[in-house]
């Protein structure tokens, strides 16, 4: 069944037509060609995203070899979703989402709607709501420390052979605290879980798509449940689906793109309202000096989709602190 | 001499991605073969910078300083192929000898091959051409064994650090500081631009150790340290030996420094050198975390020629001088994979169109099939579709050249020289569609009323079997071909209270049904039905229930387009696939098999929403018509005078156990007389009003 049902989704991607004109205002979608020119335009402002081109044998045409998808490296992930908590009422609504399909249906396009709030705000960085909202995520310390999952060596019995002076030159790093500061905070390598971040482009839903390969402290790789972990409760076990990398030999964790493009297409909506309520102010300061601004520069642009898209991603993926700020 | 404290140098941590070990993997199988030579391979590191997250509470979270090996690892190591490097990231090559055996892994001589790579250091640094490619100074080793069956890889990192003897310390007023602190913000930002356009013409090959030094126009000027013995001419005290620091305590300098130093001493007999601990945020044009310390050893007159020893095997997560490992199989052993695959599927369900849907108790679910011809093979498909694991065979045949079109765990080679047996080839093959399942065939007559007993001890351990195979599972499946030998199952399954399912053929028609149990919680005021008008049914019927004859050899007496299941081809797989459907609905049911039995017999009762399970409505008996493509739901209640599944026949079985099932299998007419049918029989003959037929088939 499984093997027939992708086969069918391979067959289903090559007809699917390349989308050639630029519809992702109307449809959240985009086409090859604008996702090519999104991604040049995150590793241009956020440069630890990198092109990459993947297994040559899995490669797409409609994307340049060099440029299948994208990639982003060893991402800090700090705490777990459930470590977080949010000071809204969101609580409450994920409990409903225990209802049957309408509920849930409602529930997640609210929730997502106040994301789309959350992403406006962030994306136009002009008030401090965001900021103030984000010092009200409360940050459960760690109590108590997580008995650490010590990997088994049975099967590797002591190996004597290497002996080793002690290096009085090498840092002691496995005792946490190496140093105070005067302000009483010290410095600390934690040793922590990081991701490897991957979107790829789906010709299907003609979205981004976003994979998670995850790492324990130890550097082993996470399986699902741990993945699930960080991810918000909306999303965990809802969107998300562990499946074939499409240019890797690898099964990642994948956020399901079925609602990219109609959530995508809100946020850019609301982005492209409070643009023309900015322009409009702008317009009648300018009156009809030649310097006015043109409605166009105030709207979304199309290479603007990936930066927009990743925020959208944050809500998904709250702790993982993937760049995605544009900054000078 | 100073007086400062001993410099401590922060160790790499070793970071594999596991698309590593998957390419690791690949060529050892397709390239390397039995060949354990050792190759090399490209790693690489970033500069260190303490992270400020915006979700964590503390300031100044360092990272490890990471040695990376990625995707492109082991493709050509030579400075051309640095490009294809992560942006920010800095070139390390290193060594993979990767044995064949844990013995050998264990045997290797790990000292030798360390003592090599820290021997070709100190080559390259006294022959120069670690000031010519600086990025020679941080070689490193890797041994491995990878398991390619288990996917689990052991491996151990060396990252040789030349000894200095007296070691570095920390200059007197030259202590580790921020260059925030150091340098006014116009000089970092001269360093920082400079260094780029540095880092640039080097292709960051050779980026990760450089000089700098203070120019007359108040520039900050970046050279390479090909360029020491010039570079520093005429500018004083202000000397700076800079490298790329994979360290983000801001009080420690990284591991790459060691080896620099030791160049430095050697090729320039310095003995006190102030550096510079380059150190940005990627792409975020933020080198202010950058530091600068100065350090200082006693001056010695001798210079010895002879390999420093060298120390850097990294500890295992325990902070011990051990192997780590990592075990990937569950992303790669292929099985696995099938397995999440499968729940995957199952859970898209779950998503919009039935969230409670309980997958988990579905896949716990052990499923024993009575009959592994074309209603089992059936059956077992659609079992393996929802994810159920455990599945069981049971049948006493041999496949026939006829049964591999019908019956669809067959092939036509299963039926060569005399036919493998049903059950186990059933089960083989059902592992080969899916590795996952936890199956097993056996090949057991079933003892049936009308079928004498010939051998007692045969007919025993037969029934022993089955006895404890429907004791082993939850759902039985009756799926024979005969009516006669559904009766000792019923019988066992009624009285071990399990989820009886059952499914036979008629030509054209066919009836899936599961076995009433009592429901023990009854009361008279819950109905057994939902519709009010129904009569109010305690318990629902078995396959039994509805006779008023005993079942009997069905076979005897009858010609070969009688006996055999001549049925419409597409029969078969219908009511297999209402049989199991029908399972997966009762086990959404509080009550399981004692769950009361729904109807719709209304078609446009569909305004009715609350149904009984998340998945709809239980019926107990599904009849269907070919002819007409109909079915109809039927609920038939159980009959106290029933042959398989009453109260008589269970405390029959219970008290005289195997003598009463003999005497059924010699003679089925002691079970009319036990239940009260026989002299129903001579009532309603006596009335003379009552005409019973035994119908063609098994209906």
């Amino acid at each position: 069944m499984a093997s027939i049902q992708s086969l069918f989704f391979g067959i289903r991607e090559y007809l699917s037509p390349v989308l050639k004109n630029s519809k992702f205002k109307e449809t959240g979608c985009i086409t090859p060609e604008e996702f090519e020119a999104a991604g040049d335009f995150l590793v241009y402002k956020c440069p630890t995203w990198k092109w990459e081109s993947g297994e040559v044998s899995k490669r797409r045409d409609y994307l340049p070899a060099e440029k299948q998808f994208l990639i982003t490296r060893n991402v800090p992930c700090f705490r777990r979703v459930k470590q977080m908590e949010y000071t809204e009422e969101d609580s409450e609504t994920q409990v409903e989402t225990e209802d049957g399909e309408e509920a849930w249906v409602a529930t997640h396009s609210g929730r997502v709607a106040a994301n789309i709030e959350e992403i406006v705000q962030q994306i136009e960085g002009e008030d401090d709501e965001i900021t103030k909202r984000m010092s009200s995520i409360l940050i459960e310390p760690e109590t108590e420390k997580e008995e650490v999952d010590i990997p088994d060596y049975d099967d590797i019995p002591d190996i004597e052979d290497v002996v080793e002076d002690d290096d009085p030159a090498a840092l002691n790093t496995t005792s946490n605290v190496v140093a105070t500061h005067d302000d009483g905070l010290s410095d600390k390598i934690l040793q922590v879980r990081t991701y490897d971040v991957f979107i790829t482009y789906d010709k299907y839903y003609q979205t981004p798509r976003m994979w998670l390969f995850g790492y324990d402290e130890h550097r082993s790789p996470l399986t699902s449940t741990q993945i699930f972990e960080d991810i918000s409760q909306d999303y965990a076990k809802k969107t998300v689906t562990i499946e074939a990398h499409p240019h890797l030999n690898m099964s990642l964790a994948s956020i399901h793109p079925c609602r990219h493009a109609q959530v995508m297409k809100k946020i850019i909506e609301k982005m492209n309202e409070e643009a023309l309520k900015k322009f409009e102010l702008l317009k009648q300061q300018y009156g009809n000096s030649p310097n006015a601004p043109q409605a166009e520069q105030a709207q979304v642009r199309v290479d603007q989709y990936l930066i927009i898209f990743l925020k959208f991603m944050s809500s998904v993926v709250p702790t993982i602190d993937y760049d995605h700020t544009i900054s000078a | 001499m100073s007086s400062g404290p001993l410099v401590q140098f922060v160790a790499y941590s070793s970071a594999v991605e596991a698309i590593f070990w998957h390419t690791l993997s690949t060529r050892k199988i397709d390239l390397y073969k039995l060949d354990d030579t050792s190759h090399d391979i490209l790693g690489h590191y970033f500069t260190g910078h303490t992270i400020t997250s915006q979700h964590a509470t503390e300031a100044n979270i360092s990272m490890p300083a990471r040695l990376c090996l990625g995707i492109d690892a082991f493709d050509d190591t030579n400075s051309a192929s640095f490009s294809r490097l992560p942006p920010f990231a800095y070139p390390s090559i290193g060594k993979i000898k990767n044995t064949n055996t844990i013995e050998d892994f264990k045997a290797l001589d790990k000292a030798a091959l360390f003592k090599e790579i820290t021997e070709q250091i100190w080559q390259d640094i006294k022959s120069g051409e670690a000031v010519k490619n600086p990025y020679l100074l941080t070689r490193f080793l890797l041994v491995t064994f990878a398991d390619l069956k288990k996917y689990k890889y052991h491996y151990w990192f060396g990252f040789p650090a030349l000894i200095t003897e007296p070691p570095w310390h920390v200059s007197e007023n030259g202590e580790i500081k921020s260059i925030r602190d150091l340098w006014i913000s116009s000089d970092i930002e001269s360093f920082r631009e400079n260094y780029d356009l540095f880092r640039q013409k080097q292709s960051c090959a050779n980026a990760g150790f450089f000089l700098v030094k203070r120019s007359n126009s108040k520039e900050m000027i970046i050279g390479s340290l090909s360029e020491f013995d010039t570079f520093f001419e005429g500018c004083g005290s202000d000397e700076i030996v800079g490298f790329a620091d994979p360290s983000s305590l801001p009080t420690n300098p990284g591991w790459p420094l060691r080896n620099l130093l030791v160049l430095l001493q050697r090729r320039w007999n310095i003995h006190k050198i102030k550096i510079l601990c380059y150190r940005e945020v990627p792409g975020k044009k933020d080198v202010s975390q950058t530091c600068i310390l100065t350090v200082e050893i006693p001056e010695t007159d001798t210079i010895s020629d002879e390999c420093p020893k060298g120390l850097g095997w990294e500890k295992n997560s325990q902070g011990k001088l051990a192997p780590r490992s990592v075990d990937l199989a569950h992303l790669m052993d292929p099985v696995r994979l099938a397995d999440t695959s499968v729940d995957l599927n199952l859970k898209l369900m779950r998503w919009r169109i039935v969230p409670n849907l309980q997958l988990e108790k579905i896949r716990e679910t052990k499923c024993l099939l009575l009959g592994a011809g074309t209603l089992g093979c059936y059956v077992a498909r659609c079992l393996l579709g929802w994810g159920v694991r455990h599945i069981t065979f049971v049948d006493n045949a041999r496949i026939s050249f006829s049964n591999p079109v019908r019956q669809p765990l067959f092939f036509f080679e299963d039926s060569l020289e005399g036919g493998k047996f049903k059950a186990q080839t059933a089960a083989e093959n059902l592992k080969k569609i899916y590795p996952g399942s936890i199956t097993e065939g056996h090949h057991i007559n079933i003892p049936m009323p009308g079928h004498p007993v010939i051998s007692e001890s045969q007919v025993r351990s037969d029934i022993e079997k089955i006895t404890q195979l429907i004791d082993s599972h939850d759902v039985i499946f009756l799926l024979m071909d005969s009516r006669e030998s559904r009766w000792l199952p019923t019988l066992l399954g009624a009285s071990m209270r399990k989820l009886v399912i059952n499914a036979a053929l008629g030509f054209d028609t066919y009836v899936v049904m599961r076995h009433g149990v009592k429901d023990l919680d009854f009361t008279s005021k819950s109905t057994g039905v939902s519709s009010s008008k129904m009569p109010e049914i305690k318990q629902l019927g078995c396959y039994f229930c509805n006779d008023i004859v005993a079942p009997t050899d069905s076979l005897k007496d009858r010609t070969l387009d009688q006996q055999c299941t001549v049925t419409r081809p597409g029969l078969s797989a219908i009511a297999s696939a209402y049989a199991v459907e029908l399972m997966v609905s009762v086990l959404h049911h509080e009550k399981g098999p004692a769950a009361p039995a729904d109807t719709i017999n209304d078609l446009s009762g569909s305004t009715d929403t609350s149904t009984s399970t998340p998945l709809g409505i239980i019926p107990h008996q599904i009849r269907g018509f070919l002819t007409n493509f109909n079915n109809m739901l039927i609920v038939g209640q159980a009959y106290d005078k029933c042959t398989a599944c009453s109260d008589k026949i269970s405390e029959e079985y219970k008290t005289n156990g195997f003598e009463f099932l003999k005497r059924v299998f010699d003679s089925p007419t002691y079970l009319e007389e036990l239940t009260g049918l026989a002299k129903l029989h001579q009532e309603s003959e006596a009335a003379g009003d009552f005409v019973w037929d035994e119908e063609d088939n098994e209906l």
